[in-house]
């Protein structure tokens, strides 16, 4: 059976969930319209894994060993090509030319020999699956069809989606029970989720667009899911204003590339770019720039990763679904369909350079914060640094394996904290007491997902960090400036370690306490203090309020089996990506004609330099944190610095918000007063002749027929005499 | 062949047997029904079988193609007409089975209308679905408002009548001939086009100006749509509407399209559409009775089917049929909506409306669905058709109408979005009570709203089909730039 006969349906379903409880939501019970819900995408995630299997099956199968000697013989090539260029340039004897294309024929067929050789399996004749049918069509203009694709690299993106969606969702039929939008809150997130699904089997641009907006509206309702909280107010308008600031650019290129390319069909970009742009090195950079902007609005890449802490303001779920398997990947997910159009250009290296930056000043922020939330928010941001300078590094299949790895801890990362707050009612680490004494399950697959995090052997985000800096160290060889990066990366790999060591420390292990960061122990910098009067951050609180257990709980059966599905899923997938599987992964997923592996050889530093870079990052948390032998007090200076978040968001608030209200104020009274009077003219002049006109509907039948018979004279009049003109 | 007789006896036959055994089957009126409802949608389907088997029947009806696609949008109709009747038959008791037959007569009629390439058979269809709805509007014989209503549609429509008979006849005059292949060959032959020509042409359109509720025709649509029963209205507004366009489109396309003919109708239709247009959208503003503003709406609306026409092209005349096709969808949905919120103890004001968001959401949720296909708004039916009619419109360097039309749309929002405000942002009244609507009722309006949404996202293969089926017709449309 050809997958594309039911993919449609894996987005579908969580949609028609989105509608149900929409429609019915609050007659099917207390908690029916949930497990709608939960059935809905369960029964996606099947046939997600029936999808990835199909893939599997049906792409081309690579001999480990021979692929390398593939690399090499294509590695061999350009320099020969070199020495011919230049033999020619200077005039050399027809003998040498010839002798030489003689060569390079030879060593490309023999790479042809190897190619063949390295390839196990041929690919299945319709591989990879795409349709696509017509959807807007206008007579004369190419139109807009509608169409999956699915390579190996969406069957995974979808997989690992509607999987993590999935235990999301089963983790809120708890986690938000005794809500009183209970069903609202399952109709947005199946929604959300049915948005990204549909995003990553996309074909072409413009409907990739739509479901990205999709997403941007869902993110919306969602983080304003408590609409009632004046900061959640404003924290849904930020995450949306934001964002959609940088949707600009996206659409911008988007425009772009139809205009060079002709089409928006992602096949087709990746069949015609190396060709089109060959020699418009401006194009490509351009375009990819713009893409880029959209991608830092949606992934929060500096500057524009304010709203993702403020994001925190929606439900638990929400933050791990916008964390892990939606939203924040999306940019990443776009960045990775459009390389064919960036390693043209020359945006690469500042996409490297944004995202090590990224990584480095968000790891530095997490130790500041008290909120368990807002750690992982900036965890989240760092994360995503490290899979945009894989991408920069010129390491696709790097950024990817990361991506799908972060998502998976990530999220158990965030239902964990989840579990935690479920627990111990409150968010702030420093006051939960002793986590590990009440809550087993929770502790052990946060221990997992901390130490995947920190990047320690054998767990997912070892494998999948140590690829990207990999990547960073081999592009070294192109441009020096990586060096640096790679400098960066190890410093963020460190801070990674040490937050996420004193969040499980603080939280699991110390009893609770009074918080060092009392001052501001909720809105940490940001918008709170910003632009929320007394009164509001008083209804806020009181909304907020509930107790705190200082004998905490452990979750229910919802709650634990989510967490530990997540655990064995993020583990087993580093394994997949591992040397010891023989980097399967990296032989399904790939670009170009064969997959680009590394040896054990040129890896095998790398491991042990982040072993020891993780290690130490922990065993500093453990003297700080843990048994408190080494005591480090840092400059107040410095610590209201990072609280403040370095001033970032006082100074949108200041340089951008502020003038441009202050721009709006007279704007606004010119359209109240000139041009809404105008319109308001209009419609009265409109309303008053409907009015006249209402006033000849007389209702006597003789009138109506007068009308009729004078009309007809009139249109004979005009037809005989005009019709003879 | 086989497929399209199949398909208009069994809307004839089944008309005729309903009506035959009446006594028989009033006292089974769910068994009368599933009757009406399995013939029109039986015939639906036969309709979409013979959609690839052209043909001609006895000289004078043209099957497969153009007609098929007509049947199936009219046996459609009928199907959605007859669910929203079977939600509350016991409105129908004046005859419960004859409504059935007149719905299918109405739909028969429309059918003969589209395929018919003779003067006569035409002007027969056209007074086939005539009486079928004359006699629906006055089915309340006890109500004044009911039988006014149908005394005043039958009188115009007997004047109407008159004029386009008269019309015809002059065309044959004319053309020397009642097919309309006769009568573009004798036209094009002609050296001079011959005088008669001019007021037949004037007449005719005078007589579907009529049908098609176009003004200065149109003054006895609200006062026809407020009287009759609520489903018969639906029916009304785009039944009848819909087999004359697509008619008149056919009968102008292919009888009348020499260039110096198809000048002077586009310029006709211009004019009509323009003040059609218009005056029906000024004159909707006010209403405060829903279906007198629906009606005024259903004016509207032809209004704006005729821009596609007078584009006088194909990718027009394509355009229009799509356009049917959802404002079919559209409207029998939203007057569905209405008579089921009517039986459901809901007023036809457009003021009982206010809160029915929070009393009845589902219901309300489907009809803000209709009113926005109504209005034009994007991913629904109605936006589908505006967008290619327009298109059409400008494609053929009619920039000032399609400019007067879009002005138009912007008009428009106004009182539909009235409607729905008053649904979702105004309290209601005084005893905010829930609202029970019917199960039949909901399953019409839910098929009507997956109709709305799937040609308004997926318009692609609806155009494909109207185009193949226009092929035929490719060579006739010509008008001049």
């Amino acid at each position: 059976m050809n997958p594309l006969s039911y993919a449609y349906l894996i987005p579908l379903l969580p949609a028609l969930g989105f509608l149900l409880n929409m429609l019915f939501g609050y007659r099917l019970g207390k908690r029916g319209g949930a497990y709608l819900s939960v059935g809905l995408l369960l029964t996606s995630t099947l046939l997600a894994t029936a999808l990835l299997l199909q893939v599997r099956q049906a792409a081309p199968v690579w001999d480990k060993a021979a692929v390398f000697e593939v690399l090499e013989a294509e590695e061999a090539l350009p320099p020969l090509e070199e020495v011919l260029s230049e033999a020619k340039a200077m005039g050399a004897s027809r003998e040498r030319v010839e002798a030489l294309e003689a060569e390079i024929a030879l060593a490309e067929e023999k790479l042809t020999e190897l190619e063949h050789e390295a390839l196990i399996r041929e690919p299945a004749a319709d591989f990879p699956f795409s349709s696509e049918t017509p959807w807007i069509t206008i007579a004369g203009e190419q139109g807009i069809p509608f169409g999956f694709l699915l390579d190996p690299f969406a069957a995974l993106m979808v997989f690992m989606v509607s999987l993590v969606s999935l235990l999301i969702h089963l983790f809120s039929v708890e986690y938000m029970a005794g809500e009183e939008r209970y069903p609202t809150f399952f109709a947005y997130i199946s929604l959300f989720a049915a948005a990204m699904l549909g995003m990553v089997m996309s074909r072409n641009l413009f409907l990739l667009l739509l479901f990205w907006e999709l997403m941007g509206v869902m993110s919306y309702l969602l983080i304003g899911f408590f609409y009632k909280k004046v900061s959640a107010q404003q924290a849904m308008k930020k995450a949306f204003l934001v964002t959609k600031l940088a949707d600009l650019g996206l659409l911008v290129g988007i425009f772009w590339i139809y205009r060079a390319f002709g089409t928006l069909d992602l096949l087709a970009i990746g069949e015609l770019a190396p060709g089109l742009l060959a020699g418009s090195a401006g194009v490509a950079t351009g375009i990819g720039l713009l893409l880029f902007l959209g991608a830092m609005g949606k992934s929060a890449q500096f500057p524009l990763h304010v709203w993702l802490l403020d994001a925190m303001e929606g439900p638990t779920p929400v933050s791990a679904m916008i964390h892990a398997a939606t939203m924040v990947a999306a940019g990443v997910y776009l960045m990775a369909r459009a390389y064919p159009i960036l390693e043209m250009g020359n945006a690469l290296p500042l996409i490297a350079w944004v995202g090590g930056l990224t990584a480095l000043f968000a790891a530095a922020l997490a130790p500041a914060f008290a909120d368990i939330k807002k750690i992982l928010a900036w965890s989240t941001v760092s994360q995503l640094g490290f899979m945009f300078l894989g991408l920069g590094a010129f390491g696709w299949i790097a950024a990817i394996f990361h991506l799908v790895a972060h998502a998976f801890f990530k999220s158990l990362l965030f239902l964990g904290s989840g579990s935690m707050i479920h627990g111990s009612g409150t968010q702030d680490i420093f006051a939960m007491n002793q986590l590990k004494k009440y809550m087993p399950s929770t502790r052990w697959t946060f221990i997992i997902g901390g130490l995947s995090l920190a990047g320690v052997f054998p767990f997912a985000g070892f494998w999948s960090k140590d690829e990207i800096l990999l990547a960073v160290k081999n592009a070294l060889s192109v441009n020096g400036g990586y060096g640096l990066l790679l400098l960066i990366g190890y410093a963020a790999s460190f801070l990674t370690a040490l937050y996420i060591s004193r969040t499980y420390l603080i939280a699991f292990e110390q009893a609770k306490r009074p918080s060092p960061w009392q001052a501001a122990k909720w809105n940490q910098g940001g918008l709170g203090v910003l632009n929320m009067s007394a009164e509001d951050l008083a209804q806020d609180a009181e909304y907020d309020h509930h107790d705190t257990h200082d004998t905490p709980h452990e979750s229910g059966w919802h709650i634990t089996t989510a967490l530990w599905v997540l655990a064995i899923s993020a583990t087993v997938f580093g394994i997949i990506g591992s040397p010891f599987t023989g980097n399967a992964l990296q032989g399904f997923v790939y670009r170009g004609i064969v997959p680009e592996l590394e040896p054990l050889s040129a890896q095998w530093l790398g491991f042990i330099v982040s072993t020891l870079v993780a290690l130490s990052g922990i065993t500093l948390a453990y003297l700080l944190y843990g048994n408190a032998r080494l005591k480090l007090q840092a400059p107040q200076l410095l610590t209201q610095l990072l609280q403040q978040r370095f001033y970032l968001d006082q100074a949108y608030y200041f340089f951008a918000a502020g003038p441009l209200t202050r721009l709006a104020k007279p704007l606004a009274w010119f359209d109240r007063r000139i041009i809404d009077a105008l319109v308001d003219f209009l419609a009265w002049l409109v309303a008053i002749v409907g009015d006249a006109l209402r006033r000849v509907q007389t209702g006597r039948l003789e009138h109506y027929a007068w009308t009729m018979a004078a009309a007809a004279v009139v249109l004979l009049l005009a037809l005989s005499f005009g019709g003879q003109l | 062949m086989v497929f399209s007789l199949i398909a208009l006896l069994l809307l004839a036959l089944g008309g005729s047997m309903t009506l035959l055994f009446a006594t028989v089957l009033e006292r089974n009126p769910v068994m009368t029904a599933g009757g009406g409802l399995g013939v029109a949608v039986l015939a639906l389907m036969f309709f979409a079988l013979s959609y690839e088997q052209p043909g001609v029947l006895l000289g004078m009806y043209q099957l497969g193609g153009l007609s098929a696609i007509g049947g199936m949008i009219l046996s459609l109709i009928a199907a959605l007409t007859i669910l929203g009747v079977m939600a509350n038959p016991h409105k129908y008791r004046a005859g419960l089975s004859e409504i059935y037959a007149l719905i299918l007569f109405t739909a028969l009629g429309g059918t003969l209308m589209i395929g018919a390439n003779n003067l006569l058979l035409l002007y027969i269809g056209i007074e086939l679905s005539s009486y079928s709805t004359y006699i629906l509007v006055g089915y309340y014989r006890d109500e004044r408002y009911s039988t006014e209503a149908a005394t005043k549609y039958f009188v115009l429509g007997a004047l109407a009548s008159a004029l386009l008979l008269y019309g015809i006849s002059l065309l044959f005059g004319a053309g020397g001939g009642l097919y309309y292949d006769q009568i573009a060959a004798t036209l094009a032959a002609a050296d001079t086009l011959p005088a008669l020509l001019w007021p037949g042409l004037a007449l005719l359109l005078a007589g579907f100006g009529f049908k098609l509720a176009l003004v200065p025709f149109h003054a006895w649509t609200p006062d026809a749509y407020q009287g009759a029963p609520t489903m018969a209205a639906a029916l009304l507004s785009v039944g009848p509407k819909a087999g004359a366009v697509i008619a008149l489109g056919n009968l102008l396309t292919q009888a009348l399209g020499l260039e110096a003919i198809s000048g002077v109708w586009q310029q006709a239709l211009i004019w009509l559409a323009v003040l059609t247009m218009t005056v029906g959208n000024l004159q909707a503003l006010n209403q405060r009775n829903l279906k007198r503003l629906l009606g005024y709406s259903s004016v509207a609306q032809l209004g704006t089917i005729i821009v596609g026409l007078a584009a006088g092209t194909l990718a027009g005349f394509q355009a229009v049929i799509l356009y049917a096709l959802g404002y079919a969808f559209t409207n029998i949905g939203a007057f569905t909506s209405i008579a089921a919120l009517r039986d459901a103890g809901v007023g036809e004001e457009v003021d009982d409306y206010a809160g029915l968001g929070k009393r009845q959401p589902q219901a309300a949720l489907l009809f803000t669905l209709f009113l926005l296909s109504l209005a034009g708004v994007p991913l629904l039916a109605g936006f589908a058709g505006k967008l290619f009619v327009f298109k059409s419109a400008v494609d053929a360097g009619l920039i000032v109408l399609a400019t007067i039309a879009v002005l138009n749309t912007v008009i428009a929002y106004f009182y539909y979005f009235r409607v729905i405000v008053k649904m979702w942002l105004q309290p209601a009244a005084d005893e905010a009570q829930p609202v029970n609507v019917n199960a039949i009722a909901m399953t019409a309006l839910a098929l009507g709203v997956i109709g709305v949404l799937v040609i308004g996202t997926f318009p692609g293969p609806f155009l494909e089909a109207i185009a193949t089926a226009l092929e035929p017709l490719g060579g006739l449309i010509i008008v001049g730039r």
